[in-house]
């Protein structure tokens, strides 16, 4: 059981740098996401039990993290902290000579709401397949596919078809 | 006949049966239309990976390896709110901040074309070494002016006074004007940095009179209460800091 538990560690680890940047798109804020991302790993390793051997561990991780963060949103909401969930930031046009189409992608990406971003990136940035991203989100498939389209269209709108690499 | 786009959509992912997929493929080749969709599709795709594949080689903070090399599961410590109480993060939150920092840094060279492009940086904002730095009326009224004052004819109101999680002095501004700029910048190395700042939509058809802190945009809120230490500050406090010249006192 132990060299179990330490091959999920090692394996762990190697998530780390996906898990981090799920967090940080998630959260939309380095800080909230390094700490929701530490949180998330204290609870998996606390209920590494619950893992179940075969499925993904990655997909594991992304629902903890999320849910993790979910929950700080909802502490938050009931100190009556600014809410963050949703809360559009500085909108900053992603054309007019911007020069960075990271960074125009990433704000496009922040604007959207939680539910579609979240689909997008298990998606199309992480690669998960629909049946894997909706367990994520705890949604029916055809929930998923729905803010999956939404949420490009959306993007699309924002975007343009611009793709400067 | 056409094909819907969540069809097309799920072509893309890769989420139709073989048999679809290669019927869809073979249509392509006497498409055009419905093959530059699919190249639409694909080509957002590939955008949105590549916007986020650099974060992927960016080291990851020793403390969060360290959690996982903990000898045996850590408590569990649910709660954000719980642990920052415990004050053990400081360390790991400075590596964040770091981060933080650098993000910011570039999204303010965003912000500040935009309000370059929106002809609203003016005097009031330069971009320094360290990032957006106030200048002209604005430092000064950072400097200067107390929260509850109104803007006293400098055209800057003060909405509200606070220590960052750095321990700096900061303070939450509205730039008034067409356009009101509203932002919030802390005192670091003897001059006011502007870590966030937003161009409002044009001024209020109402014309009424709000409060300064009302004037803050969202982000502004949301940026001030990710980046506040305890309480704001009171008039007291507020004064205080001021005759120190918002130096932070040694501790």
């Amino acid at each position: 059981m132990s060299d179990d538990l330490a091959a999920i560690r090692t394996e762990l680890v190697a998530l780390l740098p996906r898990l981090r940047r799920f967090a940080r798109a998630l959260t939309r804020h380095a800080a909230d996401a390094d700490d929701v991302l530490q949180a998330a790993l204290e609870k998996a390793l606390a209920r590494i039990g619950s893992w179940q051997p075969g499925t993904r561990l990655d997909s594991w991780m992304f629902t903890i993290v999320r849910n993790t963060w979910l929950d700080e949103v909802r502490a938050r909401r009931r100190r009556g902290e600014v809410d963050v969930l949703d809360t559009a930031l500085a909108t900053v046009p992603a054309a007019e000579g911007s020069v960075d189409d990271t960074l125009s992608v990433q704000r496009a990406m922040e604007s959207l709401p939680e539910e579609q971003r979240s689909a997008l990136l298990l998606v199309l940035v992480e690669g998960l397949p629909y049946r894997e991203a909706a367990t994520v989100l705890d949604i029916p498939i055809g929930t998923l596919t729905s803010r999956l389209a939404r949420g490009r269209e959306a993007l699309q709108r924002l975007l343009g078809g611009r793709s400067e690499p | 006949m056409s094909v819907d786009e969540e069809t097309l959509m799920r072509y893309v992912d890769g989420e139709l049966d073989a048999e679809q997929h290669a019927a869809l493929a073979r249509r392509l080749a006497s498409d055009p239309p419905l093959a530059a969709r699919i190249a639409a599709l694909e080509q957002q795709r590939d955008r949105l990976q590549r916007a986020y594949g650099a974060e992927l080689s960016e080291p990851v903070p020793a403390a969060l390896r360290a959690v996982l090399a903990a000898p045996a599961p850590a408590a569990a410590v649910a709660d954000l709110a719980q642990r920052r109480a415990r004050g053990a993060a400081r360390a790991r939150r400075w590596a964040g901040r770091e981060w933080a920092a650098m993000a910011a840094s570039l999204a303010l060279g965003v912000i500040a074309a935009q309000l370059w492009s929106a002809g609203r940086a003016g005097p009031e904002l330069a971009l320094g070494a360290g990032g957006l730095v106030a200048r002209g009326r604005l430092a000064a009224a950072l400097s200067e002016q107390l929260s509850g004052e109104g803007d006293a004819g400098s055209g800057v109101r003060i909405g509200l006074s606070y220590r960052d999680r750095a321990g700096a002095f900061c303070r939450a501004f509205v730039l008034q004007g067409a356009r009101p700029v509203s932002g919030a910048a802390c005192r670091v190395d003897g001059s006011w940095r502007v870590g966030v700042a937003v161009a409002s939509p044009a001024a209020g058809a109402s014309g009424e009179l709000r409060t300064a802190a009302s004037e803050l945009a969202p982000a502004v809120l949301r940026a001030v209460s990710d980046d506040i230490d305890g309480e704001p500050l009171d008039a007291s406090a507020e004064r205080a800091g001021r005759a120190a010249g918002w130096q932070v006192p040694a501790r």
